[in-house]
């Protein structure tokens, strides 16, 4: 007999339910139980979304939102006729999003073999990114336009490969005064810390030397950027937010002329070719009314497209040690004997001071009757001379003489008024003091032993006076003494720029003359040091050779400094046209020689590119 | 003697256009239509509507289930009893002999076209069996012993549940035999010291875990995620982290939300498990306040008419069945909810009708199905 279990089941009598008013009052229960729980969800729900609801919205925005900074593009630095010095050109770099481990050694190995690469170069840099994949890895830097156009033509066998285009800084001129405008690099941890670079972060690319370290504030530029919205692994979306465009930074525009910058460093480069002991050569030419630097040549330089592109250690280090590169910009930080150029300070400190008249002659027998072991470079004396004659042939006996009647400390009073022993204020980091020899200073340098008495020793009175001994200047110095000289005793605080010019050609910034010191020279003093000059570079000066024919005529000295260490430093300063002076140059090879034959047909060329004279003498 | 299992009949009557509870159904209705697009919307990055169109195909199919609870003859149903019973302890137990896992849990079956979850039929399951019986004594639950013999058989498939692991489905069973005892007419204050019991054992195992080493049939994971509700310090990166996203998200949604599929935590994928168990996030964000107060309003009232129905049914089965199913779905309302607005614990409860899972929108609707079907065959026919 087959029974169901539904059979079994319905025999059996219905139960009866709870008694409906028991059950009405476990629905009201049930209900309040069910109205308690939903309130805490509501009440829960009204304390995120109405009470904290604006917090929580802030952080869902930080969440899922970057700032991606566009960079601003660097300011340009250009000559005074607007010829462009430093700028910045596109840079293609190859980026990719490692995303997919398996698909990206396909990838990579295409792209290798497209631009014709060593793909385990590309797998290492995937490797240093380890740990950084929500950001695009650098794969390749600074494409040829070739390797870009085969990147671009195979786009869909490497997936995730893209093209950026990045700024990079330019030098058009390649050496041109390199040392003077410095060149670009990633932020150092030092320079991280310091004040000065307060608001950068780490990679940023910053002015390492020069001007472009000097002006970097107006450089740079204000970055701007945009909101990207990631997801939450921190990959970008593709969705970009509002954004605020970089504002470009600022242009320099310098006082120097670019092309007598070339021909300083041209005429350099032949001397250091012809003079093999030669380490280095430095011009530089201020204009006499203005202070304004129209060239400062510091040779040999260093090519900044090189550092820029990435340079190996090893290659660095051969080009320094063999010296054919030089980072130091000389002009303003090598410090050098001035030698016989230090005579026209003495001129006019004797000639202010009453020590000596226009007219008064002294005889020059090739060594000073008060201490006969200091001759003159020509050994059979002067002769008679004056003044102008003893600066025009640098006497030696005349000037120790001078600094005989003057004492140290009166001739360092006029160094000091003309610039000496101090920073010009020239706008470029890294200006060297130098040193004014003084008795206080002698006194100094006896209680740290560096020399064997306290008093200076009436030698070195008598040396003092034609800058053999202690004088430690800067060729950038040197200059400004012979501006001084030109510009009547008044003395301009040279400058690099000469105004600050914004994207759109507005003037930012002008940097007018500046007159750092007014020596108040009566014009019989100053007419007569000029005189001496003038012949310097007439017949019988030290300087004719280098001068007897050109049309413009020009005021000089030269100098020839001893260097204990090795050859002689050759010096000449000057300036041109002597009636009515427009420029002055100081002219320096250091361990040249003779400043007559070596540092003065340097000058010659600077002044013939300047007076645009016509080469007369097949050079 | 040999049994044969008759199985529940049904048949289509017209008391059902009457009587038929349509709030229930126009709650469902709304529900069904709000988890397409929540799904939708939490699955944009799934090319081609992928979950839509199975989420559409699902509801469809859960449709039918809540047509046939609702003209199934439910006496027969819960006549089943024992094989009901029998039939759901072999599922969950197959579940570990061919079951498939995610995420290291092992919960389904894997059936082609989509993965079967056992647990979920199991608490509909474990209601039917706990009417059946409450029916076949002759009178309610009253002793402490009666209680116990309740939630005695409700143990097994319980713990076949937390084995998986999944500690909130095993809850859930709790619950539902709370629910059903309560409807079952068991008395209140005993039922409230049976649940004190509960719970301060709870506690102290937990306890004796931390500060004597005990050890729990527990994960690890599983005891971090109760404790970061009192302590969010605590296991940060791991259950508390969607926690928190899931927090920012519904915030972030303020009065009127951001608007469908414009939830940015949502679409960038921020919060884990957005179109499952934390769909309600979704709704959150997208929404507001305003449309969390609906959805919850939604679930509200579909729960008073279950207690309604509940309260006016015919049978003691019938109460039974329908206070077993309001607790089953206020449980997984609440402990949802409450853990996507940091409330409560982080387990696998999906959000009824809402959250994408084949499974447990079925079960879920033909369990309303039920509440209808009771709700309707209370009228007698009247002629």
């Amino acid at each position: 007999m087959r029974r169901s279990v539904r059979t079994i089941y319905q025999d059996r009598e219905e139960k009866t339910n709870l008694p409906a008013r028991e059950l009405d009052r476990r629905r009201k229960i049930a209900a309040l139980v069910l109205f308690f729980l939903l309130a805490i969800l509501v009440g829960q729900l009204f304390n995120l979304q109405v009470v904290k609801g604006e917090k929580f919205l802030e952080l869902s925005k930080r969440n899922c939102l970057m700032i991606t900074p566009i960079p601003a593009p660097r300011g340009e630095i250009v000559d005074r006729d607007g010829e462009v010095l430093v700028t910045s050109r596109p840079s293609y770099n190859v980026l990719y999003w490692y995303v997919n481990p398996s698909e990206a050694e396909q990838t990579l190995d295409r792209l290798a073999e497209i631009l014709g690469m060593d793909p385990s170069v590309l797998q290492r840099r995937i490797r240093d990114y380890s740990g950084r994949y929500f950001e695009p890895i650098l794969l390749v830097k600074d494409l040829s336009p070739e390797q870009c156009v085969k990147v671009a033509e195979h786009a869909p066998e490497i997936p995730g490969v893209f093209i950026d285009v990045q700024p990079v800084r330019y030098y058009p001129g390649g050496t041109l005064a390199a040392p003077v405008l410095g060149y670009v690099g990633e932020i150092s941890s030092s320079q991280l810390k310091s004040e000065r670079f307060k608001g950068y972060k780490i990679g940023d690319i910053v002015g390492q030397e020069g001007l472009e370290s000097y002006y970097e504030p107006y450089l740079k530029g204000t970055p701007g950027g945009y909101q990207v919205e990631v997801d939450y692994r921190g990959r970008p979306t593709g969705n970009v937010g509002p954004g605020v465009p970089p504002e470009p930074g600022k242009t320099l525009v310098l006082e120097m002329s670019a092309s007598l910058q070339r021909v300083c460093e041209e005429a350099l480069t032949q001397v250091l070719q012809k003079k093999p002991k030669a380490k280095a050569g430095v011009a530089v030419v201020i204009d006499v009314k203005t202070g304004g630097i129209l060239a400062m040549a510091s040779v040999p330089g260093f090519d900044p497209n090189r550092l820029i592109q990435g340079i190996s250690y090893r290659e660095l280090t051969e080009v320094l040690s063999t010296g054919q590169w030089r980072f130091l910009n000389l002009a303003i930080s090598g410090l050098y004997p001035p030698g016989s150029c230090f005579k026209v300070v003495t001129a006019v400190a004797a000639l202010q001071e009453g020590a000596v008249t226009p007219g008064e002659t002294f005889v020059c027998k090739g060594y000073h009757p008060m201490a006969p072991t200091l001759g003159c470079w020509q050994k059979q004396g002067h002769g008679r001379v004056n003044l102008e004659d003893a600066l025009g042939q640098s006497c030696n006996v005349f000037f120790y003489e001078l600094g005989r009647r003057l004492g140290t400390d009166t001739i360092a009073k006029y160094a000091l008024q003309m610039g000496l022993g101090q920073k010009t204020g020239v706008d470029l980091f890294g200006e060297a003091m130098g040193t004014v020899p003084t008795s206080a200073w002698k006194e100094k340098a006896y209680s740290e032993g560096r020399v064997s008495e306290p008093e200076l020793l009436l030698s070195e009175h008598m040396m003092v006076a034609m800058g053999q001994v202690f004088h430690m200047y800067t060729p950038l110095q040197m200059a400004i003494v012979a501006q001084t000289i030109a510009n009547d005793g008044v003395r301009m605080k040279p400058r690099m720029v000469k105004a600050i010019v914004d994207a759109d050609g507005r003037t930012v910034k002008e940097f007018p003359p500046e007159v750092a010191e007014n020596m108040n020279l009566p014009a019989q003093v100053i007419d007569e040091v000029k005189r001496g000059m003038l012949k310097v570079t007439q017949k019988g000066g030290t300087a004719y050779w280098s001068f007897y024919d050109f049309p413009v005529p020009v005021a000089g000295k030269t100098g020839t400094a001893e260097n204990p260490l090795g050859e002689t430093h050759a010096w000449f300063i000057g300036f041109a046209p002597y009636e009515s002076p427009e420029i002055a140059v100081a002219v320096l090879i250091d361990q040249g020689g003779g400043g007559s034959e070596v540092a003065a047909p340097v000058a010659r060329a600077i002044f013939q590119e300047y007076f645009k004279v016509t080469p007369l003498r097949g050079r | 003697m040999r049994q044969t299992i008759e199985l529940p009949t049904g048949h289509f009557d017209r008391r059902v256009v009457k009587y038929l509870d349509y709030y229930i159904v126009g709650c469902v209705v709304i529900l069904y239509l709000l988890s397409l697009a929540l799904i939708d919307s939490a699955t944009r990055d799934v090319p081609g509507h992928y979950y839509l169109k199975k989420q559409g195909l699902l509801v469809s199919l859960a449709a039918a289930a809540l047509a046939t609870g609702t003209f199934i003859n439910l006496d027969d149903l819960v006549a089943l009893g024992w094989y009901l019973y029998g039939g759901n302890m072999l599922m969950l137990a197959a579940v570990f002999v061919v079951g498939k896992s995610v995420m290291g849990s092992t919960r389904w079956i894997s059936l082609g076209v989509f993965d079967f979850q056992p647990s979920e039929v199991a608490k509909l399951a474990t209601i039917l069996f706990l009417a059946y019986m409450a029916d076949r004594r002759e009178r309610a639950p009253r002793t402490f012993w009666d209680l116990a013999l309740f939630y005695a058989v409700c143990a097994p498939p319980a713990v076949l549940i937390l084995l998986q692991p999944d500690l909130g489905t095993a809850l859930v069973l709790f619950a539902v035999a709370t629910g059903c005892l309560y409807f079952a007419g068991a008395p209140e204050k005993l039922l409230v010291k049976f649940l004190a019991i509960v719970a301060a054992t709870g506690v102290c195992l937990l306890l004796l875990h931390f500060y004597a080493g005990l050890k729990l049939p527990l994960e690890e994971y599983q005891i971090n995620r109760i404790l970061s509700v009192f302590d969010p310090q605590r296991d940060p990166l791991g259950s508390r982290y969607q926690v928190n996203q899931s927090m920012i998200a519904i915030g972030s949604g303020t009065w009127w939300g951001k608007g469908l599929a414009k939830g940015t935590q949502n679409r960038l994928g921020f919060i884990p498990e957005q179109h499952t168990d934390f769909i309600f996030s979704v709704a959150g964000e997208e929404l507001g306040f305003t449309g969390s107060i609906a959805i919850l309003s939604c679930y509200g009232l579909l729960l008073y008419r279950c207690i309604l129905a509940a309260s006016r049914a015919p049978t003691r089965r019938g109460t039974i069945v329908a206070g077993g199913v309001f607790s089953m779905l206020l449980f997984h309302v609440f402990v949802n909810v409450g853990m996507t607005i940091g409330i409560m614990p982080v387990t696998g409860v999906p959000l009824p009708f809402l959250s994408y899972g084949g499974s447990a929108l079925i079960v879920n609707s033909f369990a309303i199905g039920l509440v209808l079907n009771v709700g309707w065959t209370r009228q007698k026919i009247l002629f």
